[in-house]
């Protein structure tokens, strides 16, 4: 590839390809400016005269340059054969360039005020932002950039004799902690000009496929300084690449200069990575950095109030999201009934959120991916962190065990809140009990250069009891083996084994009818993935993974010896999912990547199952029952299969703007049963049987994105669709518990969600926050004509996570060295609500006709929280930091309402009363640490 | 001392929290819909139906009575008897020409204006006798309408029934009433005092139902069905009974219990259910979307009572300050009983 010019520039122009501006910039600014300005001249002010006469355009360019000394650079095979005949006189030179160049499709620049680059219009629009493009001084403007180092470290890589067939050559790399010597995981390579961005992998390395010459690199991972500098590429060649730790001064913690662009070049729509740095960021609730809290400020994602476990995707249902933990399945994301969630944030190394398009390797769940990693490969320096809240306390330690072998993690959080509502005057209340503790361990073990075992395990108690009434208690547990082997560069395996349970209990502790009622669910999970990276434009996952849903025996037992309950034990169903997967990630080109894969899953549900048939033309209940098969232990019972394509493509209209769009199916096998007014931790699992098809769904994604200010702000506008088949509503006054027949009590139908997700975001600076709004709609449709039932009608409801508005504004402000003010305000409309529209007397009671199914809506709910860090604790020396914690939740005490109940009161009055959870300003304070 | 400091706030807002709070509910339309409320027992007394129709939530009208229906009561075998129009939405059947016993079925059918409807053929069941009433006296608190804690005296009743007989499955459902009687104070030398005889509803807004579904045994004791508070000292002077009334149900109507239980008395907390619309056993037969509210009833009744007389209430009432009807006061009750609308001069025949 030569690049014309009638210069003698000796200089190896190889890389100069057509998607290289950047690197051609910065080849000039650092090598070759000093050849161009001893012959600069301010073009602008040349004046040409000439007579052209039938001439192609190259040879009128040849002419001019050798006439007026120009430094005129272009590829020849740009330039039309056409020829053309004008007259310039005394013309100034981009007048004459802009008439040559009139009738084609090139444009040109006028490049450090002494030589003009001539190039296609679409591409000097796109590789010079507008920044550029009207600047004079590029040099200036490069190296000066307000948060840009002065000077670029230059490092030339490879041996100059060494030649390459297509001029490209393979970097390999490594990062490490320069200070521990710790590899990195996860750190973002971008190769600016390029528009070429890696993260390094789970061997702490990366690959990359470039033309050879001079590149300008930017290294970021987050806790970590960034690392900008520029290397010649020679021939293929090994890097190792030491990030040193940013230090935790608040000064010295904004991120300056460009930020990450992996939104816009990202394939993936609707995917957002959070760090512990992101979620500590947050204002807290009572203290503690919480990963759901975190993601319910992202456009799209909701709940329907305080008190409510889980969190509701694009509409979905709380179950239509996949949680994981270090892989292994999470049933439910939440402790105290919602308050706080599973996670504890000292142990967690990246969360991923997917809710856009969901790659091929994850399955199962309709809405959204909640992946979420551990740290755990810290094999060199002991580290402790945790914080001491009024309510809830935490801890983590991650230690070599055998240094650079084997390393481990462990984590644990306790709640206890008791001693707080002994304070509160009502009686109930100050009997009642809140309280969870969870444990986090991980061992990881490198198994020689190329591999490692990781073993993590998990478990949380909850336990709530209201008064001498009634209480529940729920379990996690998880145990998961991860083995990643490096089989070649290019061929990595990652098995995972996993093991989940999720058991609760619900309890009435006193009286001859004090019971013990107890639901389980165990998820099996084996999965091999395989990551393929043979080719330097595709990125291949496919694998493998099974699912076996376990249930527990539903059991009722007396609560104790007075109690006169009869015990009960009745089996749940079973169900086993296989499903194989082939995703590829391709880079067609600079500007277009795809992500396409297919997963196949086949879906079976397995015996000890009665299966009840009903009388044709008639609701389903127990009357009609008119016979019962029978099937034995892992017998098939009845099996389901489904293609799920996955495709999303982004198409890269400028270095700082993107256009994405996505279309997603997913079948999805297990569903949560429940009929109260937001999900519950005794809520439990249903696997699809005979009755209860799986939940199918088709997303459609479009979303355009756009940064500004070198990245510094990015912004989003995303709109999505999504249809569902099979989704399971309850009939009206279900009887969910101790229910072997439960298709007498849930109907099946369909569901349409769509939406429009606003996102802005200001990454750097003294300010930094982010505002999403979202604009969505949620309905069903719930009508089984065969059998005569319907629910209103059979026409199209509200959802109950039908909340049409949703506003949040997060905002961090760094006052200082040692300071930080949060904020964070959240507005969204009340929720649907099923209300009366009449009432009428039985005997001497006043009781309410409730009308259709969430007609009504509660009062919107907005709020706002903040939080107030002064990072100079107690103890601040070298190794041990600090910090307190100051955070307010519901600033000014809005009593948000959770619902709206119809009761007389204690006077008799007939009316309606307003259930807030935390009706006012709840206050806390932490104190955090970290050696 | 920041610690300190906030961990005192913290108690403070968290202990003024006001969790609970009225609510102004105002849909723009409203149902109206036939209401049918009342039934039938075994015991030689008349039975009576109530027909209104449904008012807006939240106006305070009271129902609309139907005054123009006629109600039939047929029995398994076609027989029937009409109910007598008592007026105010008042339907009466006095059993001249069917008798209504234990074992046979039976529904209603009610005529308004040009539409007919018909309720499902119910079995009247076997009554179960309770054994016995008992009673706790005790003292309560509560947390009162601006969110303090009161306590006050109270009475706690107490049913003891059998259950499960024959291996059957018992649903019951109870109502408790109170009646007491009170000796005018002689107010003038021509005065000669009456005794009147009070009688009143407890907890009339409650539903109180029982099932033995899922339970062992064949006794049920000490079930609570109703509370008295203590408010009133003239309730107390001479003899008080408690009449508790145990419904024998079938396994329809006590599903249809159970539910306005649900709507009716929700806890307000987050584990209540999500209410819906309950209709009853009654359906127009010429169109089956309209919506009828209400059920009729086919139960077997049983009562039993309890006499507490001033002393069984000792010593909480002698902490009590004066007597009402103390002479140098004036209450008008105490020189005329039956002012109260509750009152009436009638010996009960079990008194």
């Amino acid at each position: 590839m030569i690049f014309a010019s009638t210069k003698n520039i000796s200089i190896n122009l190889s890389f100069f390809s057509p998607f290289g501006w950047r690197t051609f910039i910065v080849f000039f600014l650092v090598q070759l400016s000093n050849q161009i300005t001893g012959d600069a001249q301010t073009l602008d002010n040349v004046l040409i005269t000439e007579q052209v006469e039938k001439e192609i355009i190259e040879d009128v360019l040849l002419k001019l340059e050798k006439k007026y000394q120009i430094p005129l650079y272009y590829k020849k095979n740009w330039l039309p054969p056409d020829t053309i005949t004008s007259s310039f006189d005394n013309q100034p030179l981009p007048e004459v360039l802009g008439q040559l160049l009139k009738n084609t499709d090139l444009s040109f620049t006028i490049f450090n005020d002494n030589s003009i680059i001539i190039a296609p219009e679409s591409l000097l629009i796109r590789e010079f932002s507008q920044e550029y493009f009207i600047k004079k001084d590029l040099q200036q403007d490069f190296l000066n950039q307000d948060n840009w180092p002065s000077n670029i470290e230059i490092l030339n890589l490879g041996k100059v004799d060494q030649q390459s067939a297509d001029g490209e050559f393979t970097l390999k790399g490594k990062l490490k902690d320069g200070l521990e010597d710790s590899p990195l995981v996860g750190a973002t390579i971008i190769v600016r000009g390029l528009e070429l961005a890696v993260s390094s992998d789970i061997r702490e390395e990366f690959k990359l496929k470039l033309p050879g010459g001079l590149h300008l690199f930017e290294i970021r991972m987050l806790g970590f300084e960034p690392k900008i500098i520029g290397v010649n590429i020679l021939s293929s060649a090994n890097w190792e690449i030491d990030l040193l730790p940013e230090a935790t001064e608040l000064d010295e913690v904004f991120v300056t200069g460009t930020a990450d662009d992996s939104n816009i070049k990202s394939s993936i729509i609707g995917m957002t990575k959070l760090t512990p740095l992101d979620i500590k960021e947050m204002p807290v609730f009572l203290g503690e950095p919480d990963v759901i809290k975190s993601i319910l400020t992202l456009p799209g994602v909701s709940t329907v109030g305080e008190g409510a476990s889980g969190f509701n995707v694009r509409g979905g249902n709380i179950d239509q999201n996949l949680i994981m933990q270090d892989d292994a399945l999470i049933f439910n994301s939440s402790h105290a009934m919602g308050f706080f969630s599973i996670f504890n944030p000292d142990v967690i190394k990246e969360v991923t959120l997917y809710k856009g398009h969901i790659p091929a390797q994850y399955g199962g769940r309709v809405s959204s991916v909640l992946d979420v990693q551990l740290k755990g490969n810290n094999y060199d320096q002991f580290k402790a962190s945790g914080g001491i809240g009024l309510l809830a306390s935490r801890i983590a330690i991650e230690t070599p065990i055998v240094k650079d072998k084997t390393s481990l993690l462990l984590g644990g959080r306790v709640a206890y809140s008791d001693w707080v509502l002994n304070f509160v005057r009502n009686p109930d209340v100050n009997q009642s009990s809140l309280s969870f503790y969870d444990i986090n361990g991980k061992i990881s073990q490198r198994m020689g250069k190329n591999g490692t075992v990781a073993l993590s395990f998990y478990k949380s108690h909850d336990k709530f009891i209201y008064s001498d009434e009634f209480g529940f208690s729920w379990d996690l547990n998880n145990l998961s083996l991860k083995w990643d082997q490096v089989i070649n560069p290019e061929f990595i395996s990652q098995l995972s084994i996993s093991y989940s349970e999720s058991g609760n209990t619900s309890f009435q502790p006193s009286g001859i009818d004090g019971f013990i009622l107890g639901n389980g669910m165990n998820n099996y999970k084996l999965k091999e993935d395989l990551l393929i990276t043979s080719w330097p434009r595709n990125t291949i996952n496919a694998g493998i993974e099974i699912n076996g849903y376990v249930p527990d025996d539903e059991t009722l037992k007396p609560f104790d010896d007075k109690s006169t309950i009869i015990s009960y034990e009745g089996s749940k169903d079973k169900g086993l999912e296989s499903a194989i997967y082939f995703n590829d990630a391709i880079e067609l080109s600079s500007t277009v990547s795809l992500s396409i894969g297919l997963r196949y899953s086949i879906y079976s549900q397995r015996g000890p199952a009665k299966v009840n048939l009903y009388q044709d033309g008639i609701p389903n209940n127990s009357e009609n029952i008119i016979d019962s098969l029978v099937f034995g232990d892992w017998e098939k019972v009845v099996s389901y299969q489904g293609f799920d394509p996955r495709f999303s493509i982004v198409y890269t209209l400028t270095a700082s703007s993107s256009l994405k769009m996505s279309f997603n199916r997913i079948n999805q096998y297990v569903h949560l049963i429940s009929n109260t007014t937001a999900a519950l931790p005794i809520d439990f699992w249903q696997v699809s049987n005979t009755y209860f098809k799986p939940l199918i769904a088709n997303n459609y994604s479009i979303g355009y994105f756009k940064n500004f200010k070198f990245n510094q702000w990015e912004t989003s506008l995303e709109a999505y669709y999504r249809d569902m088949q099979n989704i399971v509503e309850y009939k009206d006054f279900p009887e969910l518990f101790l229910n072997n027949h439960l298709e007498t009590e849930l109907l099946s139908g369909i569901g349409k969600s769509y939406g429009l997700e606003f996102y802005v975001k200001k990454k750097t600076g003294k300010v930094t926050g982010w505002l999403s709004y979202t604009y969505a709609r949620s309905f069903i449709k719930i009508v089984d004509k065969s059998r005569n039932e319907a629910i209103n009608r059979g026409e199209w409801f509200s959802s109950k996570y039908d909340q049409p508005h949703n506003l949040s504004i997060v905002g961090n402000i760094n006052l200082n060295k040692t300071n930080q003010l949060s904020f964070n305000f959240t507005y969204a409309t009340g929720r649907p609500l099923t209300g009366p529209d009449s009432n009428y007397g039985l005997g001497e009671a006043i009781v309410s006709n409730f009308s259709e199914r969430n007609k009504f809506r509660l009062p919107d709910y907005h709020r706002l929280d903040v939080s107030y860090t002064i990072q100079r604790g107690l103890l601040r020396t070298h190794k041990y930091k600090d910090s307190f914690t100051f955070s307010i939740y519901n600033l000014y005490g809005r009593k948000n309402a959770y619902s709206i109940y119809f009761r007389r009161d204690k006077r008799n009055v007939f009316g309606a009363y307003k259930l807030s959870i935390l009706g006012s300003i709840l206050p806390s304070v932490t104190y955090n640490f970290q050696f | 001392m920041p610690l300190k400091l906030l961990t005192y706030c913290l108690i403070i807002f968290i202990s003024t929290t006001n969790c609970v709070e009225p609510y102004e509910f105002k849909p723009k339309e409203a149902g109206n819909f036939l209401v049918v409320d009342g039934g039938i027992t075994q015991v030689d007394d008349i039975n009576r139906i109530r027909l209104t129709t449904s008012t807006k939530y939240g106006t305070t009208t009271s129902a609309s009575p139907i005054e123009n229906a006629s109600i039939k009561l047929v029995n398994s075998n076609k027989e029937f008897e009409y109910f007598i129009n008592e007026g105010d939405g008042y339907y009466a059947h006095c059993g001249d020409s069917l008798k209504v016993e234990v074992g046979d079925s039976y529904y209603i059918e009610i005529d308004i204006n040009e539409n007919k409807y018909r309720s499902d053929p119910q079995t009247l069941p076997i009554p179960i006798d309770p054994d016995s009433i008992t009673y706790k006296i005790n003292y309560r608190s509560e947390i009162n309408t601006i969110g303090n804690e009161v306590t006050f005296e109270n009475i706690d009743i107490f049913i003891n029934t059998p259950i499960n007989i024959k291996g059957e499955i018992t649903r019951l459902k109870w109502k408790v009433d109170e009646s007491w009687s009170f000796t005018e104070r002689k107010c003038s030398p021509l005065h000669n005092p009456a005794t009147c005889y009070m009688s009143r509803k407890l907890n009339s807004d409650e539903f109180i139902i029982y099932s033995s579904e899922a339970i062992t045994g064949n006794y049920l004791p000490d079930k609570l069905i109703g509370y008295k508070k203590i408010l009133d000292r003239v309730e107390f002077i001479e003899k008080h009974y408690f009449n508790v009334h145990q419904f024998t149900l079938t396994e329809a109507a006590y599903d249809y219990w159970e539910k306005m239980v649900k709507i009716a008395n929700p806890s307000g907390d987050i584990f209540d259910l999500p209410p819906a619309q309950l209709t009853g056993n009654v359906h127009n037969i010429n169109d089956k979307d309209e919506i009828v509210l209400g059920y009729f009833e086919v139960v077997a009744k049983s009562t039993v009572r309890v006499a507490l007389y001033r002393s069984d209430i000792l010593p909480l009432t002698v902490k009590r300050k004066g007597y009402l009807c103390a002479v140098g006061k004036y209450v008008p009750a105490c020189c005329a009983c039956l002012v109260l609308d509750i009152s009436s001069t009638d010996r009960p025949d079990y008194w």
